[in-house]
């Protein structure tokens, strides 16, 4: 029997850590990565990666951290899956510090953990300001080490275009294209991994990478993989105004003590340092007392926006507000957020240790990706060797990371990326392998012709790119998509703007086959690359905002006015579970409730009766738009551990 | 105020064919940087002549200087595009790949042999498997600070493209690899490796081939103390010396 | 380890020992010039007449000074001019490199004029008018000197120069600020050789 081998897709903190998972069950594995892997989009991420490992005694657990993950993602996300991975967290954190990540550390030598968004413990284990990079540096040594012993091919500077499927559609392979050469190949896998990170690139300008188009992603989408929860995409409160990218200002300037505030003066035109304490309007600390500054994401970009735009007290006018660091001393800051302070000046000029910086909500993160799927185990948490466990409804097909959309929910807590990456890499990796294992022939047994006729579609359709001369500029082009998902599908959204931004949408794609393909030679040419991304990133646009105009409600990052449930100020969520054990048992007892609470418990319940729901977006031909586009359909959550309650977090 | 920016690129084809002069006339946008001017050339690409051409290629990643992707030589010096700020440049402004590593095409160079430096010096650690085996060992804070420092190189080549010792011609490592031996020999997994590391470092091409110009921590955008690495690495092979001379 | 981390290491060490310390002592004889002729060429004599001096200096100075040499021309091609960095450390790099092949080939003339020729002329032992009657040649006088004190100046900033980057490559100056310090003591062996040496020339300028 001929060898098998996995391919991953993706050089980012999944991608590698699946490959050095694989590598070290004793597989080969050849790994596909648009960039030298070292230069992944992971190294942006950089408050760190939470575990409950519980270090400062505060009674911290995994169940905790479960708890609030899931809670925070608005119980949108399959539960065992958040679980198992909340448990495995400090397992993946000792692995990390033990691979060699510089995690921080207390005076007595143990790793070092810090606040972050939608929690109030401390359960953030980072290195300095710049955990992603460190993490990523760690598995990309592991997996330079398995390359010089010869298990792991890589194969950098090459781009993923699509899966080539056998007659019984199952996956065998990938259709890469080089980047150097323009040469474009079939590559033979028994499985093939895609951990190829968000789609901050539909945005345009955004905290994500520019490599981050979501292009593998839509591919399999396009090819009929099932995308889940397209519209939730999250809006990082903080990030730093740029012309060519908005980059992130880490959560952890929160959690290390930063405040937010606006002068409540509007149009307040002197510098922040001349406004007077209390002058200022500490809103998120003043509105959400228990969680101040660390709310989760989806909250603190919904409050800027209210505070900008409503009340119109933004910084000067803008979209713009203060987060402040200045009360903490020099020492403290350069150890704790050197980083990402020096980022700050860098591109601003402006020395954070001095002012205050001036920021504003952007989008970062794509909760939603392929579906996926997982077996659980009676005691509700993974079992790790079923080859079911991140496999897309394509057989062979499997998704890890960002790419994915299982663990996040609604809205994803600050620092449980990381985590999800790595979890995600690792737990599948045994699962693969009993897949490739268990194959009846191995993707070397497949006839070449299935390789090569998938091969030559490929060619074909890019020697057609190549051939585009019409008028319009595939740069532009991105850059009007990218200003109608910002202007309409960003952190309110509203049924009406969907609709014609859909429209729109479609119309971005009829000018599509009017581009200019600005540069046909074959060497080294990104140009006929980027109008097939850009092809996809429509088709990705129209998965998101046809999943926000169809979802009529407020959950999570999605956020539509007129579909607020409109909690009661005093409401406590244990209210809820009350009045949900009073109904299973049958006996309800609504006098024993407020009535505005009441009213509210019987929304909340009818609302995720029709909501609770993770959205499946399925490519049809000729369902809408021109060619194609999304059939949305609602698949049932697994709520089976903690039951769904309202959110709070003032 | 100026209303227009011009760029003076260094443009070549491919890796056979030779180098040529292109320049770009771009409206000036204040707080711009040198990526968000080759994104407007992108848009727009167009010489100072008026001809159509293809659009300058680069490559680039993160945006925010930690993926290490966008080094390039601008105005004569090596540096990130994503963080040299158009307001703080001479114009007009001049683009040029590093020269120190073969073009591929325009300012795309091939920085694989530094990724193949940090194969021979194994910057890594030879972990026993990756399933729970409990915590690692504890650091101090002053350790941890000392090895944070280092292991933020993203192996961008500002180091190397100003070192006038490491040469198309020749097989220096460089000051990252050297960094990376030191951050790796920091961590205490395994002496064995840390010999082995020490035995590439004193070979040819190793630390013996530094000839103090210290450029390389003068450009090193990460401020990373790179010939306090060097000068450890010099002591560690001093030592080795010493231990080889009298084992043998 | 290979033979070209030895060499470079051996010459590195062979600069400083016993390159620069016979520097050292050959300049520190000059001194002598002050206290006449008798006094110097007794000096010097003494120095060259010993029973050993001649497989001594063969084996501490010719030897190490022809590595030393040798490996400082093979390191001066290898390299690439690059004066957009106008760093500090940068030009002393450059400094040192130039000033090696400027030496050397004072060193070339110096043994020519100052040992080969009195040998072949018969006039060795008179080392203190040899000297200053080259000084004070009309004709050739001032060429004399302008090598001589270009010679010196090279020498001088080779060895203190040398000293510095000696510390950093054999990990004796770790830390920033150490290596700031070794850099001071540095230009203190440099200030303090130029100053006696010149003092030591003016007896016979």
């Amino acid at each position: 029997m001929s060898k098998q081998r996995v391919i991953v897709v993706g050089g980012g903190l999944a991608g590698l850590a699946a490959t050095m998972k694989v590598a070290e069950l004793g597989m080969s594995v050849l790994l596909i990565s648009f960039l030298p892997v070292k230069r992944s989009h992971s190294v942006c991420a950089q408050g760190g990666i939470n575990g409950a490992v519980n270090i400062k005694g505060e009674g911290d657990s995994p169940e905790i951290h479960f708890y609030d993950t899931v809670k925070g993602g608005d119980f949108l996300a399959n539960q065992p899956l958040c679980k198992d991975m909340c448990h495995q967290a400090p397992y993946i954190i000792n692995l990390m510090d033990r691979l060699g990540v510089n995690f921080n550390r207390t005076p007595e030598g143990n790793l070092d953990f810090r606040r972050f968004g939608g929690t109030l413990y401390h359960r953030t284990a980072f290195a300095g300001a710049t955990t992603g990079q460190q993490l990523l540096y760690a598995l990309d040594e592991q997996v330079r080490h398995y390359e010089v012993q010869g298990l792991v091919e890589k194969m950098e500077l090459h781009e993923y275009l699509g899966a080539v499927l056998n007659n019984e559609g199952r996956c065998v392979g990938a259709v890469i294209n080089s980047l150097r050469t323009g040469e474009i190949i079939t590559v033979k896998g028994d499985a093939v991994i895609l951990a190829t990170g968000g789609p901050g690139l539909v945005y345009g300008r955004s905290t994500n990478s520019t490599v981050c188009t979501g292009t593998a992603v839509t591919s399999a989408y396009l090819q009929g993989a099932k995308y889940g929860n397209g519209e939730f995409i999250q809006i990082h409160p903080s990030a730093i105004p740029g012309r060519d990218k908005l980059r992130l200002m880490s959560e952890s300037a929160r959690g290390e003590g930063g405040r937010v505030w606006v002068p409540r003066k509007a149009g307040d035109s002197r510098k922040a340092k001349d406004i007077p304490d209390k002058e200022r309007f500490y809103f998120l600390e003043e509105r959400y007392p228990l969680y101040g500054n660390l709310v989760p994401r989806d909250v603190g970009a919904r409050e800027i926006y209210d505070i900008c735009v409503n009340e119109g007290l933004g910084v000067k006018g803008e979209m713009k507000v203060y987060l402040d660091l200045t009360h903490h001393t020099q020492e403290f800051l350069d150890r704790r957020l050197g980083g990402i302070l020096e980022t700050y000046e860098k591109f601003t000029g402006v020395d954070p240790r001095n002012e205050p910086m001036e920021i504003f909500p952007a989008v970062h993160y794509s909760m939603g990706g392929i579906w996926t799927d997982y077996t659980p185990t009676v005691d509700g948490l993974i079992d790790y060797q079923s080859p079911s466990n991140q496999m897309t409804n394509i057989k062979g097909l499997y998704a890890a990371g960002e790419a994915d959309y299982q663990y996040h929910g609604g809205n994803r807590l600050g620092a449980n990326s990381l985590l999800s990456c790595i979890y995600t890499g690792l737990m599948m990796s045994p699962g693969v392998i009993n897949y490739v294992n268990n194959l009846p022939e191995t993707a070397e047994d497949i006839p070449q012709k299935t390789f090569d006729d998938t091969c030559r579609q490929w060619q074909e359709k890019f020697s057609n790119i190549k051939k585009m001369n019409g008028s319009e500029n595939p740069y532009s082009l991105h850059r009007e998509l990218a200003e109608q998902m910002i202007t309409n599908v960003l952190i309110v959204r509203q049924n009406n703007k969907l609709e014609t931004t859909l429209d729109k949408i479609n119309e971005f794609e009829s000018r599509w086959k009017n581009i200019a393909c600005l540069d046909t030679s074959d060497w080294s040419n990104p140009v006929p690359s980027f109008i097939n991304q850009l092809w996809n990133m429509i088709h990705l646009s129209k998965v998101i905002t046809k999943g926000a105009l169809m979802r009529d409600e407020f959950r999570g990052s999605h956020y539509k006015p007129e579909f607020d449930l409109e909690q009661p100020d005093d409401f406590q969520p244990d209210t809820y579970v009350e009045f949900e054990k009073q109904k299973a048992n049958g006996g309800l007892n609504e006098s024993a409730f407020d009535k505005q609470h009441l009213a509210y418990m019987k929304r909340y319940a009818a609302n995720n009766e029709k909501w609770l729901k993770t959205t499946i977006a399925e490519y049809k031909n000729g369902t809408t738009g021109l060619e194609g586009g999304p059939e949305i359909s609602f698949e049932d959550v697994d709520t089976s551990l903690i039951s769904p309650r309202p959110r709070k977090y003032n | 105020m100026l209303d227009t920016l011009t760029f003076k690129i260094k443009r070549q084809n491919n890796a056979e064919s030779s180098p040529y002069w292109e320049n770009f006339v771009i409206q000036y946008i204040p707080n711009s940087n040198v990526i968000s001017c080759l994104m407007d050339i992108q848009t727009n690409p167009v010489n100072s002549k008026g001809e159509k051409v293809a659009p300058v290629v680069w490559q680039s990643n993160c945006l925010e200087e930690v993926c290490g992707s966008c080094t390039m030589v601008i105005n004569g010096k090596v540096h990130q595009a994503c963080s040299a700020l158009i307001d703080k440049l001479e114009k007009p402004i001049i683009l040029e790949p590093m020269s120190k590593f073969p073009v591929i095409r325009d300012l795309i160079v091939d920085r694989s042999r530094m990724f193949d430096a940090l194969k021979k010096v194994q910057a890594w650690v030879s972990a026993d498997g990756y399933h729970d085996l409990g915590p690692g060992d504890s650091q101090s804070q002053s350790v941890q600070e000392v090895a944070y420092k280092l292991s933020e190189c993203m192996t961008c080549g500002c180091c190397v493209e100003a070192c006038p010792q490491y040469t198309k011609d020749n097989n220096f490592l460089g000051a990252a690899a050297i960094n990376q031996a030191r951050l790796f020999n920091i961590h205490q997994k395994g002496n064995d490796i840390t010999e082995q590391r020490l035995d590439t470092l004193m070979q040819e091409g190793g630390i013996s081939d530094c000839g103090n110009a210290q450029n390389c921590v003068e450009v090193c955008p990460k401020s990373i103390p790179l010939t306090e690495s060097i000068a450890e690495i010099g002591r560690q092979v001093s030592g080795k010396l010493w231990r080889n001379i009298f084992k043998a | 380890m290979d033979s070209h981390f030895i060499l470079r290491r051996i010459s590195s060490l062979a600069g400083i020992v016993p390159i620069g310390l016979f520097l050292v002592y050959h300049l520190y004889m000059q001194l002598y010039l002050h206290s006449g002729a008798e006094i110097y060429n007794n000096e010097v004599n003494s120095f060259y007449d010993s029973p050993l001096a001649t497989w001594a200096l063969i084996i501490v100075v010719y030897i190490p000074l022809l590595l030393h040499s040798i490996m400082g021309v093979i390191l001066v091609f290898d390299n690439k001019i690059q004066p957009s960095y106008t760093y500090f450390s940068h030009l002393l790099y450059w400094l040192q490199r130039l000033s090696g092949i400027g030496v050397l080939l004072f060193i070339i003339a110096h043994i020519w004029n100052a040992k080969l020729g009195p040998w072949i002329e018969g006039t060795w032992g008179t080392h203190f008018e040899h000297l200053s009657s080259g000084f004070t040649d009309p004709e050739t006088g001032m060429i004399t000197k302008t090598v001589y004190v270009l010679g010196v100046i090279g020498a001088v900033f080779h060895f203190s120069n040398g000293l510095n980057t000696f510390c950093m490559t054999w990990g004796i100056a770790l830390t920033p600020t150490s290596q700031k310090r070794v850099r001071i003591f540095s230009y203190l062996v440099f200030i303090f050789l130029i100053v006696s040496t010149f003092y030591a020339l003016s007896a016979i300028w």
